[in-house]
């Protein structure tokens, strides 16, 4: 399978090597000359436009960073729906709206391919030890037809259920875990006024049935959510207002789970 | 050391082979002739009662399922008052801060009492690797160190007697908020299309993992979780609950998302 990566950032720099050194042949695309050069000691080969990639490609891969950059690259005389072949996948690793999928999902077909969302998780890290986690939505065929190259730097793979859905599934992961910040900041500060300090209760509770992702970085951080909402509070707060937004619009409850995210974004100053 | 050994059931059974193993010499009750067989069948004394279990013991460990029965076995059955002088009661059993205290009260006054709640399970006390959170005073944890480390690391002392089971509690009322939590997510999931098979096969690989995530995502959904951990949390919430509104502490944002974790698998 004849693979096309744009966005080779600090995400998609990572799974872009995986896929080339995984013997996959790949074609890049980037803005900058300067980009690519990591990639001169690799087989990968580089296009001119987005529409020359695609035209050598039966899997366009987007990692770029927002809605409107995963537009633009689509979009134009330069753009890849300009070069797409028939039966092409186009994959959007990019976190954006599930609506923002669905609508691209169209505009894909019309041009003959098919576009499936799958967004990651697990960082650059995760993208170079080959054990980042893809969130998949779109037609079972198109997911199947991907997975070969996603296994490349991914494991699981999972697929969510139609377009949007793997955009979904990040978004309630992200919502989970902002929610998951304020139990366990809540209870360190429990332990204070029963007697416990911090250290001991973070130390028990790591070893115990209540250990979780969030509470290690609410005890790396000392206990407090400050550092944790220098860098991440923004994103936290967009992710958390984004599937507030998705109930709305589904006349979905939101309930604890949504409240508890919301009492994390006040406790780190980010209020929704 | 001699130790006795009271509750040698599913986390007692392997604590007692450690023990053994350890070159201490054990002696655990047990009152029927079935049970004598199986004790010493381990390579352990079978004593028959509480005084035997408590006869010239440098320790005795309680590993008994409730606080009731800590209760029933340490003040009503006299075991605490028949420790003999120097030596150190040592209770796993998870229970209110008040059982620790009452045992205390109720021992000699040159009897050491330490609660030492636990994390973890037969297969981690089998490998040594159990987490033990021990409360009392330095004196106490020293001496019952020793004991414990035949079959737990880490051992956290915690606090002075009591701590270990506040912090336990602790750990329980997060645990079922987690729960609360996952359950509201997966509910939410449901409404915008996301199945909850799906959602937890990709979940417990990113940033909203936990424990409790990985419980529920092992069991395939929520509602069966629930029910195989059911009985354990709502008894440990309770005490919980009751321990913060006793020191007129607020559970805070913990509170909703333990009541979401009580309300029966997808009743909305």
């Amino acid at each position: 399978m004849r693979v096309g990566f744009i966005g080779l950032g600090s995400q998609g720099g990572p799974m872009a090597r995986r896929i080339v050194e995984a013997g996959h042949p790949t074609t890049l695309w980037a803005r900058r000359a300067a980009t690519l050069e990591p990639f001169a000691d690799t087989p990968a080969t580089y296009a001119d436009t987005p529409a020359a990639l695609a035209a050598r490609s039966d899997l366009i891969c987007l990692c770029v960073v927002g809605d409107e950059d995963v537009r633009q690259v689509l979009s134009g005389p330069d753009g890849v729906l300009a070069g797409l072949t028939h039966g092409a996948v186009v994959a959007v690793h990019a976190t954006v709206h599930p609506d923002t999928c669905r609508e691209l999902a169209k505009t894909v077909a019309a041009a003959g391919g098919t576009l499936i969302d799958a967004p990651v998780s697990g960082g650059s890290m995760g993208a170079a030890a080959g054990t980042l986690l893809v969130m998949a939505g779109g037609p079972a065929e198109a997911v199947r037809r991907a997975r070969p190259v996603f296994d490349s730097y991914a494991n699981p793979v999972v697929h969510l259920g139609e377009v949007g859905a793997g955009q979904t599934a990040k978004l309630l992961n992200n919502l989970l875990f902002t929610a998951n910040l304020a139990t366990a900041r809540s209870t360190l500060a429990l332990g204070a006024q029963l007697g416990i300090g911090p250290d001991r209760l973070g130390e028990v509770i790591a070893h115990g049935t209540a250990n979780s992702f969030a509470l290690g970085r609410v005890v790396s951080g000392g206990g407090s959510l400050d550092r944790l909402a220098a860098h991440a509070g923004h994103l936290l707060r967009k992710d958390v207002g984004l599937v507030a937004d998705l109930a709305a619009a589904a006349g979905a409850d939101p309930g604890v789970v949504l409240s508890t995210a919301d009492a994390t974004l006040a406790m780190m100053n980010h209020p929704r | 050391m001699r130790i006795g050994f009271v509750g040698a059931g599913r986390m007692g059974r392997p604590m007692v082979t450690r023990l053994l193993a350890a070159g201490h010499e054990v002696r655990v009750l047990a009152r029927s002739p079935d049970r004598r067989t199986g004790i010493t069948g381990l390579g352990a004394v079978a004593a028959p009662d509480l005084e035997a279990v408590a006869a010239h013991a440098d320790a005795v460990v309680v590993c008994v399922f409730t606080d009731d029965q800590v209760r029933e076995v340490c003040l009503d059955g006299g075991l605490a008052q028949a420790m003999p002088p120097g030596s150190v009661l040592i209770v796993h059993t998870t229970g209110s801060p008040d059982t620790a205290t009452a045992l205390a009260a109720a021992a000699p006054d040159d009897v050491l009492v330490a609660d030492a709640p636990l994390s973890g399970g037969p297969h981690d006390i089998a490998a040594g690797r159990l987490t033990v959170m021990i409360g009392g005073d330095d004196t106490t944890v020293t001496r019952a160190r020793p004991v414990l480390s035949a079959y737990a690391d880490p051992i956290v002392h915690v606090g002075p007697l009591g701590a270990g089971h506040r912090v336990k509690l602790v750990n329980n009322a997060l645990f079922t908020a987690q729960i609360g939590l996952i359950a509201e997510a997966v509910r939410l999931a449901a409404d915008l299309g996301v199945p909850e098979s799906a959602l937890m096969s990709a979940l417990p690989h990113a940033s909203s993992s936990s424990r409790a995530l990985a419980g529920v995502a092992a069991r395939g959904s929520v509602a069966e979780f629930r029910s195989s951990v059911g009985d354990f949390v709502r008894k440990d919430v309770a005490v919980a609950r009751a321990l913060a509104a006793g020191l007129g502490v607020e559970l805070g944002v913990l509170d909703a998302a333990i009541a979401a974790a009580e309300t029966s698998a997808g009743s909305r």
